[in-house]
């Protein structure tokens, strides 16, 4: 028998308000036709003034403990990965573990950084938590508002046009199973600093100005530090491909299975060309590399849990199905776990 | 040492399976903007399986030059001319 963290919930939360490709032409030189062929994105969800990341998160971990039979109080410990915290401290996981009627009980509560690759560090640190016997039931979420953090002009549009708020959360738990590749039975997580400003990255926060936040938001020379940029478009979409093929192909590897043995592959939603070439190097059909881009953008962390999420609901992603998550991300950042639902 | 010809077919193969496009739509003649319309997004996407096929680098100033597939078949075959000339 072996002690393994089993997916045991799963829940999405996507704000209603939905932006089809059609109406960012209003505020940049951009079409469906631009956007879908560079992305394959056709509409994203954004949230309203007024509503966190915190929120979004909130609904998706309700789904999520729903789901999994439990009450929130069964939470031990809340791991949430985000780009777009509610504030600059403290962490996000708080204002949720708050909004979710469990503070007077003192759960763990993590903000982890990776972008991204978030849910893939988050998956990993479930594994870790759980197989070390320090908890038994961890709360991953994935919860990101980016329309607030958008450029809406042409210059902001290859970031922009991108993206999509969305949040999905995963509740694992301890289960002594029968088999050793059961549950995640296998993680790697990576990181490269040298991408750190060589990719996509978003300054407006800056702790060596004085003080730390130095712009002018109607000046577009002065605030251009403000918005994401992304400085090395190549260099970031091949290393993507790049390292989620390598990740995947060498988890399998170190685990005496072959591509032949996945069942589904999640791979962060970034872009539907990255998604193409990584099936390509992986040498599985495509329709084993699972899609959902086109309908909310890429969510950074939330991207895939998003997709397990709905491909579990529609019945797709079933018990005993082996899946890979990858994911590639601003750092850089990547990963792959391998998960037998 | 590949031949132009298979080079070509090569190239071919890439492009088509990236364009979704019959690969008997390209030709050494094709522009890669003008007659097949591929974003820069999807030329990052052929490069990369280029340089991975031919085990090549391909700098970002070298594909500025490359206009056509002809280009691109011409530009490959002298890398690996270069690479064989400095083994030997």
């Amino acid at each position: 028998m072996a002690r393994r963290a089993k997916i045991i919930g799963t829940g999405s939360y996507l704000p209603p308000k939905i932006l089809k490709n059609d109406d960012l032409t209003q505020y940049m030189d951009t079409s469906d036709e631009w956007i879908h062929q560079r992305s394959g994105v056709r509409q994203r969800h954004y949230a309203e003034p007024g509503v966190y990341t915190s929120d979004l998160a909130l609904e998706a971990s309700k789904k999520a403990i729903e789901d999994a039979g439990l009450g929130p109080e069964a939470i031990e410990c809340i791991v949430l990965a985000t780009l777009s915290p509610d504030i600059l401290f403290p962490g996000t996981a708080v204002f949720l573990q708050q909004k979710l009627g469990i503070a007077d009980r003192g759960c763990a509560c993590y903000d982890i950084r990776q972008q991204c690759s978030g849910f893939v560090y988050g998956t990993e640190m479930a594994r870790a938590f759980i197989e070390s016997g320090i908890y038994r039931t961890v709360l991953v979420v994935g919860a990101e508002i980016h329309s607030s953090l958008m450029e809406y002009t042409t210059r902001g549009r290859m970031v922009t046009v991108l993206f999509g708020d969305a949040a999905s959360a995963v509740v694992f738990q301890a289960a002594e199973t029968e088999r050793a590749d059961d549950g995640i039975f296998y993680t790697e997580v990576h990181a490269d600093g040298r991408g750190a400003l060589n990719g996509v990255h978003q300054r407006g926060y800056d702790i060596s100005h004085k003080p730390y936040i130095d712009y002018d938001v109607l000046d577009p020379e002065k605030n251009f530090e403000l918005w994401p940029n992304m400085s090395n478009p190549r260099g970031l979409y091949t290393t993507g491909v790049l390292k989620m093929s390598e990740a995947t192909l060498n988890a399998l590897a170190k685990n005496g299975l072959g591509i032949d043995d996945v069942d589904w592959v999640l791979a962060h939603q970034a872009n539907i060309h990255i998604l193409k070439d990584v099936a390509e190097r992986l040498k599985i059909p495509r329709e084993k590399m699972l899609v959902n881009i086109d309908k909310y953008g890429n969510t950074t962390a939330a991207s895939i849990p998003l997709l397990l999420d709905e491909y579990t609901r529609a019945g797709r992603i079933r018990r005993g199905h082996l899946m890979v998550f990858t994911a590639f991300g601003s750092g850089f950042t990547w990963g792959a776990a391998l998960v037998r639902y | 040492m590949l031949t132009e010809q298979s080079i070509f077919e090569t190239i071919r193969k890439i492009v088509a399976t990236r364009l979704e496009i019959d690969e008997n739509r390209i030709t050494q003649e094709s522009n890669f903007r003008n007659d097949l319309q591929i974003s820069s997004i999807v030329i990052v996407s052929v490069v990369l399986a280029i340089e991975t096929e031919f085990d090549i680098e391909i700098a970002d100033e070298e594909i500025v030059s490359i206009a056509t597939v002809g280009d691109a078949v011409r530009f490959v075959a002298k890398k690996l001319q270069g690479r064989q000339a400095a083994a030997s």
